[in-house]
């Protein structure tokens, strides 16, 4: 409609220097919530001059980390109890992780809960998703395997 | 005014300075203390009540309310903005040919028999903004109806050792209290007042009326109106609380509770009976590349690029690489800077 009335009608472009992301698939929902983890774009999308970003909180405690806790270059949201190992990964609220269990790679929405002695790479949980004591689940940081609500694996 | 009538109203004494507290009491009240990562002493008591179903509650202040008053505010957060009841902040008043600071926890209530009134309750259920605990206040007003007693007091067992440091009961077997014996050299038993009391108001507004118009008197629960009822001979009964209770007055005892929050030390703030608190919004906090995190809490919006080790991080605290913090308590916003060792702070 507008390409067709380039030439008829005044038409600008503005430029936008923060941060943008498209997300229209499974893949571009990872790539671009991995990139989060870079302290650089958390700075221009979280803390922007153009102020914070609001969601719909629930009051939830804080996040608890226990003996066995080990986390590395992740965000983490509150509400969490923590013993296992997290590497490169986003948490939401309300995640529950076990001793010995290694989540790397991979996006855990609210209320995931991950039992002991697990092992998780490149996966992306839908909320309330239950992973049993043991299990082993990988998918490929190209093509991150999904888990659907209410899924118990 | 007319409004509703209410069974209970909730008197919450909040104007102490709380002295103890040294530096963390200079500019705001003990209730209004930072506590547990993203709380304030005195959720802990409000979300008691709202969980209590006890919805009107009187928030008597005095010192620095200033942060306190704020932080109340409609009262939200812990779903006490009600048409009907709700939260209220009472500091002292002037009034014709008076005017006067509240000049005791019992002259504090005294000043606001107007307020209480105003419910035409059957019940005042007495309590102080600075103990962190979990409680049903309706099983103790259960328990005080039971009872048919005039006042009820909630005791928690401590050890012997600690016992002249508390209010010390002691009660028959009936539960019925005999003696009030505050910071006993000797102890007779190990029931320390909680500082929670459960009063008929009719009973409660006469004794509050006697007690004004004793001259000698410091117009204190503890000190004049318990002893005055007991000598009088009226129903008091001791109910016993099992559970965690932990009196914040001091900064040993303030960082021991905050340190009580990890593991499985007692006290945990997830579960069914929800603490609220008034929050701002935050992002959900970071760990660096070599962060390492171990039995702590951490509040939104932190980053953490350096070493914790069984600490409480408030939100939108920085701790740097290089940096190692441990058995400690960060509150909000502090930076903690490359290089730097905090240990029991």
């Amino acid at each position: 409609m507008l390409a067709a009335r380039v030439n008829s009608l005044k038409i600008y472009t503005y430029e936008y220097n923060g941060y943008f992301a498209h997300i229209d698939s499974l893949i571009s929902y990872y790539k671009n919530s991995m990139e989060l983890l870079n302290l650089e774009n958390q700075k221009n999308l979280f803390y922007a001059k153009t102020g914070p970003i609001y969601t719909k909180t629930k009051d939830s405690p804080p996040t608890k980390y226990g003996m066995n806790a080990q986390v590395k270059h992740s965000i983490i949201a509150s509400g969490c109890n923590i013993d296992g190992n997290i590497e490169n990964s986003i948490i939401f609220r309300g995640v529950k992780i076990g001793k010995n269990s290694v989540v790397k790679n991979s996006i855990l929405m609210p209320h995931t809960e991950i039992g002991e002695n697990t092992q998780l790479d490149s996966i992306i949980t839908d909320t309330y998703t239950f992973v049993k004591n043991g299990r082993t689940l990988l998918g490929y940081t190209n093509c991150p395997f999904f888990l659907k609500k209410y899924s118990i694996v | 005014m007319i409004l509703t009538k209410k069974e209970c109203v909730v008197m919450l004494l909040a104007g102490g300075q709380g002295s103890r507290l040294g530096a963390l009491t200079k500019k705001i009240a003990k209730p209004s203390v930072p506590f547990g990562a993203k709380y304030r002493i005195i959720d802990f008591t409000l979300s008691n009540c709202v969980n209590s179903n006890l919805d009107t509650v009187g928030v008597l202040t005095q010192y620095q309310p200033l942060i306190l008053n704020s932080y109340i505010g409609d009262g939200k957060p812990w779903d006490l903005d009600r048409l009907n009841g709700g939260i209220h902040i009472l500091p002292p008043y002037q009034s014709v040919g008076d005017s006067k600071w509240y000049s005791g926890t019992a002259n504090a209530i005294y000043q606001n028999i107007d307020f209480i009134d105003n419910y035409k309750p059957e019940y005042v259920l007495v309590l102080s903004g600075d103990h962190i605990y979990k409680m049903d206040y309706s099983l103790m007003i259960n328990y005080h109806k039971e009872k048919n007693a005039d006042c009820t007091i909630s005791v928690i067992d401590v050890p012997i050792k600690e016992a002249s440091r508390f209010g010390i009961l002691n009660s028959d077997s009936h539960g019925k209290i005999i003696e009030f014996e505050e910071k006993p050299k000797n102890p007779k038993s190990t029931d320390a007042s909680m500082g929670i009391y459960v009063f008929n108001w009719k009973k409660l507004k006469k004794y509050l009326e006697l007690d004004n118009n004793d001259e000698t008197s410091s117009k204190d629960f503890g000190k004049n109106i318990i002893p005055l009822m007991i000598n009088s001979g009226e129903k008091m009964y001791a109910y016993k609380f099992e559970g965690y209770w932990k009196d914040v007055g001091t900064i040993e005892s303030f960082w021991q509770a905050n340190m009580d929050l990890l593991g499985d030390n007692g006290f945990n703030l997830s579960g069914d009976w929800a603490i609220y608190s008034r929050h701002m919004e935050r992002p959900p906090h970071y760990a660096g590349c070599n962060a390492e995190i171990r039995n702590s809490i951490i509040s939104e919006g932190a980053v953490i690029l350096g070493k914790v080790e069984n600490s409480i991080i408030f939100s939108g605290v920085k701790i740097d690489e290089n940096a190692y913090v441990k058995d400690s308590v960060v509150m909000e916003n502090v930076r903690i800077k490359s290089g730097a060792i905090v240990n029991y702070s």
